[in-house]
């Protein structure tokens, strides 16, 4: 989950360096992507963690009728 | 070359980086990238060709065994079903045929019985008439004698008595106390 | 500096060339991480070829593991993408047992961890990452740019959350990667470090060789909970794998 959040704000300023590159806009494509990569970030850190609850809220439900789900996002980081 | 010294022009960049971590060394990641793909393409080629079809055959046929022998099963108790049915069945009517043949011997000997008994009684009937007819005759008589009995013994009586009285006094009162006695 | 390399946390990653060879400018030379992964596919293929040699109808152990294997990575596939995903079960299956593979070798001393080497996870990564793509395009045509637009939203909305959905794309072979990469070799430094440790204490020779034993039992724990961590990260690993190649099939959501 927080690699999601690394991850997003590395690609986003990827991008950015990369755009300002190509279109000479430097700084500001590198800026606005940065800001964009950090909502990504949060926005599928958020996914990921509602995901989870989601499926602790259904393993908790269907205890008594047998854990079928596939245990999905056990991510050790 | 033993050491990572060796290589390409990006071997110095990877060098100061990978002498202190070697993961990051540049220089061992063209042969790593050539074997992972020889090693990812032979185990490719080996499983979906040797290994997947086979073991997803024996899956594929456990799994026709057992539907087969479910089927099987299945089929055995829906025959197993029938011939308890086709039983009983046979059951009810052996039971109803064994019902129907006593009811007719039942009601055969009831005839019978009832045809017995029904001459029986009418031989008995004519017995007892017959019977009564003697006794009420037999009465009869024994009646006419009480009465001429009763008179001659009045008149010896009376004549022993000294009495005089006509036969047809006499007569009149026998008759009369033997009805009293009679009734 | 010599007698301190065995104890260096980092000396087990490095990979030691055994057979120079190039082709072309293009070093491919047999190297000990070379090996490894050969022999990872030498055991992942001996062993299910054990196990598929004598088929019956009631298995044997062998045939068991092997049909276990299968039907885990098949149900795998089906939860996540679907009967159609039955397509690219091999491929799935193959990388699964790879990753897999890799992460337990890497458990038996002196052998190099291929999974704890980034071009490894990241070339196995990307190659999912590139299948997404191309199997998406060529299932969806242009229809596979959907997965870039969320459903109900509506329009100004949207020139924010696309770029968003575009970026947590790309962010896929990248966390893909690291995480594997990095569960991997974190849980061989630590173990490294409680050994070394153990080595340093008793190489004392003193008073303080008695407690050796904590960082000893502490290896002893973490080296179960790392065939854990081995099996768990190649089932996410593939897991993922599974999720992201589900967008090739259903990419509008």
């Amino acid at each position: 989950m927080v690699l999601d959040l690394i991850g997003s704000i590395l690609v986003g300023l990827m991008f950015g360096l990369a755009l300002d590159h190509v279109l000479g806009t430097e700084p500001w494509g590198m800026l606005a992507l940065l800001a964009l990569g950090m909502a990504a970030g949060f926005r599928l850190m958020l996914r990921t963690a509602e995901q989870q609850a989601k499926r602790i809220a259904d393993e908790t439900n269907a205890a008594s009728a047998g854990a079928g789900a596939a245990k999905q996002g056990h991510e050790d980081t | 070359m033993a050491s990572e010294t060796h290589g390409a022009d990006a071997a110095h960049a990877g060098n100061s980086m990978g002498e202190a971590f070697p993961p990051f060394d540049v220089a061992t990641f063209q042969s790593q990238l050539f074997w992972l793909a020889i090693a990812f393409v032979l185990l490719y080629v080996l499983l979906s060709y040797v290994v997947l079809p086979k073991l997803g055959g024996m899956i594929e046929e456990r799994k026709n065994k057992i539907a087969s022998d479910l089927d099987e099963a299945a089929r055995m108790k829906a025959e197993a079903d029938a011939s308890i049915v086709e039983m009983d069945k046979q059951l009810a009517v052996a039971r109803a045929e064994a019902r129907a043949s006593a009811e007719k011997t039942r009601s055969e000997i009831d005839q019978r019985i009832s045809a017995a008994s029904a001459a029986k009684n009418a031989e008995l009937d004519q017995t007892l008439s017959e019977a009564e007819a003697r006794i009420e005759e037999m009465k009869a008589a024994a009646m006419a004698n009480v009465s001429d009995i009763a008179r001659e013994a009045t008149a010896t009586i009376l004549a022993q008595l000294g009495t005089k009285a006509t036969p047809k006094q006499i007569e009149s009162s026998v008759s009369k106390s033997i009805d009293e006695m009679m009734a | 500096m010599m007698g301190q390399m065995a104890l260096d946390p980092m000396h087990q990653f490095k990979v030691e060339t055994l057979r120079e060879f190039s082709i072309g400018g293009f070093d491919i030379s047999f190297t000990t991480a070379s090996l490894a992964l050969m022999l990872v596919v030498v055991i992942v293929f001996a062993l299910l070829f054990f196990a598929i040699s004598k088929p019956k109808i009631v298995p044997s152990r062998m045939q068991s593991v092997g049909e276990l294997g299968y039907e885990f990575v098949a149900n795998m596939v089906r939860d996540t993408i679907g009967e159609e995903g039955i397509k690219f079960f091999p491929f799935i299956f193959t990388l699964f047992l790879l990753v897999f593979g890799c992460n337990m070798l890497g458990m038996i001393p002196y052998f190099v961890t291929p999974t704890a080497q980034i071009v490894v996870t990241a070339a196995l990564a990307l190659l999912v990452f590139f299948t997404v793509i191309v199997f998406g395009f060529i299932r969806n045509g242009i229809g596979f740019l959907k997965l870039f637009v969320p459903s109900g939203v509506p329009l100004p909305l949207l020139f924010l959350l696309v770029p968003l959905e575009i970026i947590s794309f790309f962010v896929r072979p990248l966390t893909l990667s690291l995480r594997l990469f990095g569960n991997i070799l974190a849980g061989h430094i630590v173990l490294k470090l409680f050994v070394g440790f153990t080595v340093a204490l008793l190489g004392t020779a003193s008073f303080l060789s008695v407690f050796a034993i904590a960082p000893f039992f502490l290896a002893l724990a973490f080296t179960a909970l790392e065939f854990l961590v081995a099996f768990l990260q190649a089932y996410i690993f593939t897991v993922l794998t599974c999720v992201y190649l589900n967008d090739a099939f259903h990419p509008s959501h």
